[in-house]
């Protein structure tokens, strides 16, 4: 296969991706939507899951059973289709949850198309009515079409084409940097451009309403139905298929892990980067959405534009920076790897601020902050408390997902990672081609419950500080 | 209220008052102008200290929500985030360490691209760090690109390279590497009781522990015969495997065939493969694993994944893959020192450790059952390893086939040109 061809493979497949994303993603933002307090969080809490469980985890999980396909490519291309589709709609959901108001109000529609009747202005409806919905969809369709567009690490595994299976395996082999950066043009070309055309639609000023959300809309008995139908489907592909692989494994290869106490090196590894590249993203993304206006915008459009461009662009971007002089003294060094990591998850930590902003009632957290100004000390426990729910917690946990992205990210490491610096992800991978074998399917297990303990104490941990602080 | 902001973006990196003595409360006040106080209330412009504070300090301000526009200022507070902040100095402290000892660790080892299956290489180089004390780090190629990748690393980085030892898992990538100027001679003792086909005549490289290309057969779908073999492949090789011929020991098979067949035959006999339905997938475990699974039938890989199949209770057998003049192809690993090594002494003791008679005996009872290319004691090999070694006298030469595996790369090459 050319690299034209997997290019186009791959165009074709996110706009399938995206657009049948999309049609899941309306309903299940508008079922979620209606949901307020403990019931919205566990309800969101399910519909994200896709966005906790890393590629490497569903593409060890579906490996034997996509080589099993390989006289049938096109079920395996299906198969793998449903799964990146599956990953990517809670990220869409999420960005039209936090989309601005469309510019033409359903109450406007609806006279509209009243008015259409009897005017005989049909036209006119249909031009209204595709400005509201791409203003509403558009950005949610941009984001999981880039999504889908960047995936590699499913893709590998599985053994399905595309184009960025293409360049890293080509440039692994030893195509060289000015090449794959020439063959890298058409990719991020398009990508710039699909970009720019739903930011030339939702910023045109003219049209654009003055609310910060979409209309409120109630949820039909379809939509729930719909809504809960692919969280059945996540827990059951995205979750359930991988993990029992894996558990199973575990339990008969538990014995490897001490022949590899290499493993806790490796672990340690990825840990450092990611708390350091977690960590500084954080910072970074907290500063930018503090600028306003203007001047705010583009700033942050430039600084997430590079992650944006997927992890392969990046990674070979940069990698070609630190081949050469002057800067080829900081190859060996995890410079190049953390300023990489930094810069692919800007985006996702900067929505994560947005949705965190989105979400924050200021005047609520005021009143618990003037709570525990209080003399009684009961008092100043449920201020520190509320303050925790309302405030905190979200920024904990945005900062704790970040780190976690970081630990899970397979690209940039294969790519930039300098020699005695390897993550325990991508040792793994590379171990991968020996197939579901219990002995791996230990470490794996390792490997990915170390962050999620180490979150969930964390997530303990600062909670504790929080609280203890705001009550003294 | 943009441009407090913005000015607290830009004193992030500005470097602070030398030495300035401030109090606790006026200093986290001061956030805006970036203050920070140090351990003893000193503040030391521009030291690691003050950014590690600094950087404390703007995470627990955002952890606790403080500094954002939409939240009203609460004064009562201020000491809250700088005691927030101290846990994450700690947790600072703490990651800076751990850097600390990576780098160092790093630094002092013997670096060693390892193309070779990290199941085996790695359980080999550890023993060596427990018997001389020497710490290795091993980088091993990426998955899809077994041992090409490493080869066009060292290519890449020959003008500043980060690598010691290069031990790769075939033969013929580490024969270009020593024509582009990439290894260093070293004759010790390992290389000297080599016999002369597995070793460069000035000592750039050394072979040892060598793999048969075999065909695998799914006993269950067809008799493991060359006679139905050559059927199959006459009539049907739908239900045939094979990996990508550009990477690994299938592109030195493809180079053996390319030398014998010539360029024409061997992109004729490889086309007229894929246009019946033969599968082409990743690697050869790949191959392994599908025919294991009765996926396919037959299919091409090498002896080491033979026998993981063969040790699972799979219905497999072998047979020596031969080439058009009746030659098997053994496949040794090779080991060389890269020029410009700044640990040559720990390189040359661990080429002499990996090319001495203990690891090739230890490579040849692992489940890989490797060949021992030098001499060494018949009684201590497996019933497996003797009928290997008989099959590996029929080899054929690999060693001048360095210009028709260039030849095959920029074929290959070109077929998926972008």
């Amino acid at each position: 296969m050319t690299f034209s061809e997997a290019c186009t493979l791959s165009v074709l497949r996110s706009l399938a991706i995206a657009l049948t994303g999309l049609c899941i993603a309306i309903p299940l933002t508008t079922s979620l939507r209606v949901h307020t307090g403990r019931q919205a969080m566990w309800r969101w809490g399910l519909a994200l899951l896709p966005v906790f469980v890393p590629g490497l985890l569903i593409g060890y999980g579906y490996r034997n059973f996509a080589l099993s396909l390989v006289h049938h490519p096109v079920w395996n291309e299906v198969l793998y289709t449903v799964l990146v589709m599956l990953q990517v709609v809670p990220v869409g959901a999420l960005v039209l949850f936090c989309s601005p108001a469309p510019p033409v109000r359903a109450a406007a529609l609806h006279v509209q198309r009243l008015v259409s009747r009897s005017n005989n202005g049909r036209g006119r409806l249909v031009g209204a009515w595709l400005r509201h919905h791409l203003f509403a969809w558009l950005p949610a369709w941009v984001v999981m079409f880039l999504l889908a567009f960047q995936e590699s690490e499913v893709a590998t595994l599985m053994q399905v084409d595309g184009w960025t299976e293409w360049l890293f395996t080509r440039y692994a082999a030893g195509l060289t940097i000015a090449t794959a950066l020439r063959v890298l043009v058409a990719p991020v070309l398009l990508q710039l451009a699909v970009l720019i055309a739903a930011l030339w639609v939702v910023t045109d000023d003219g049209a654009r309403g003055n609310a910060t959300s979409g209309p409120p809309s109630f949820p039909s008995n379809g939509h729930s139905w719909l809504a809960t139908g692919y969280v059945g489907l996540v827990l059951l592909l995205l979750v359930g298929v991988p993990g029992a692989v894996v558990l199973r494994g575990t339990w008969e290869g538990f014995s490897v892990l001490r022949a590899h106490r290499t493993l806790l090196g490796e672990v340690g590894i990825a840990l450092l980067f990611a708390v350091t590249a977690g960590g500084l993203t954080w910072i970074v993304s907290g500063q930018l959405t503090r600028i306003r206006g203007r001047p705010g915008s583009l700033l942050i459009g430039c600084s997430v534009l590079p992650g944006l461009m997927g992890a392969l662009a990046l990674g070979l971007g940069l990698a070609s920076l630190v081949q050469k002089p002057p800067l080829v003294s900081l190859r060996d060094s995890p410079l190049p790897l953390l300023i990489a990591e930094v810069c692919f998850l800007l985006p996702r930590a900067v929505l994560i601020r947005l949705l965190i902003g989105r979400w924050r009632e200021s005047s609520a957290v005021h009143t618990a902050r003037l709570l525990a100004v209080a003399e009684d000390r009961r008092r100043q426990r449920e201020s520190a408390e509320l303050l925790w729910r309302l405030d905190a917690a979200g920024r904990c946990g945005g900062l704790l997902l970040v780190c976690f992205w970081a630990y899970i990210e397979l690209t940039l490491p294969s790519l930039l990672a300098p020699p005695g610096m390897t993550p325990a992800p991508v040792v793994l991978y590379n171990l991968m081609h020996y197939g579901q074998i219990s002995g791996l399917s230990a470490m794996l297990f390792a490997s990915m419950a170390t962050p999620v303990v180490l979150v969930g104490i964390a997530w303990w941990g600062f909670r504790l500080i929080i609280r203890h602080l705001h009550s003294f | 209220m943009a441009a407090n902001n913005s000015r607290s973006l830009v004193a992030a990196f500005v470097p602070l008052p030398l030495r300035e003595r401030n109090s606790f409360e006026t200093l986290a006040s001061k956030q805006g102008e970036g203050a920070v106080r140090g351990g003893t209330g000193e503040l030391v412009a521009g030291s690691p200290l003050t950014l590690i504070l600094r950087f404390a300090q703007n995470l627990s301000l955002s952890l606790k929500g403080r500094g954002g526009n939409d939240a009203p200022p609460d004064h009562s507070a201020t000491r809250r985030p700088t005691a927030l902040g101290a846990v994450i100095v700690a947790i600072g402290l703490m990651v800076a360490a751990g850097w600390y000892q990576v780098s160092t660790a790093t630094r002092e080892a013997l670096v060693v691209y390892c193309a070779h299956d990290l199941l085996y290489a790695e359980e080999v180089l550890r023993e060596f760090e427990q018997q001389t004390g020497i710490s290795v780090v091993i980088v091993p190629d990426t998955e899809a690109t077994k041992s090409l990748g490493l080869v066009q690393r060292l290519i890449r980085e020959k003008d500043h390279p980060a690598c010691d030892v290069f031990w790769n898992n075939q033969l013929l990538g580490t024969v270009e590497l020593a024509e582009q100027g990439v290894l260093e001679s070293y004759e010790g003792p390992g290389w000297q009781r080599l016999p002369e086909q597995f070793r460069e005549p000035t000592g750039l490289w050394s072979g040892f522990g060598g793999r048969l290309r075999v065909w695998i057969v799914n006993t269950e779908k067809m008799p493991a015969t060359e006679e139905m073999i050559n059927e199959r492949l006459a009539n049907d090789v739908s239900r045939m495997a094979m990996a990508k011929p550009m990477f690994g020991t299938t592109l030195s098979h493809y180079s053996v065939l390319w030398d014998q067949l010539g360029a024409q035959g061997l992109q004729e006999w490889d086309r007229d493969l894929r246009d019946r339905g033969m599968s082409v997938v990743p690697g050869n475990a790949t191959v392994k694993d599908l025919v294991a699974a009765g996926v396919c039938d037959f299919g091409m890989t090498d002896t080491d994944d033979f026998f993981l199949a063969k040790d699972d209770s799979v219905p497999v057998e072998m047979l020596p893959l031969r080439t058009p003049s009746g030659q098997t192809i053994c496949i040794p690993n090779s080991v060389a020192i890269i020029r410009g090594t700044q640990k040559r002494k720990q390189a040359e003791q661990l080429v002499d450790y990996l090319l001495s008679e203990a690891v090739e005996l230890r490579l040849a009872a692992s489940k890989a059952r490797q060949i021992p290319l030098a001499p060494v004691d018949e009684f201590l090999l497996s019933e497996d390893v003797r009928q290997l070694k008989t099959w590996a006298a029929e080899s054929v030469d690999l060693t001048p086939l360095a210009s028709a595996r260039r030849e095959v790369l920029e074929w290959l090459s070109q077929e998926h040109a972008p």
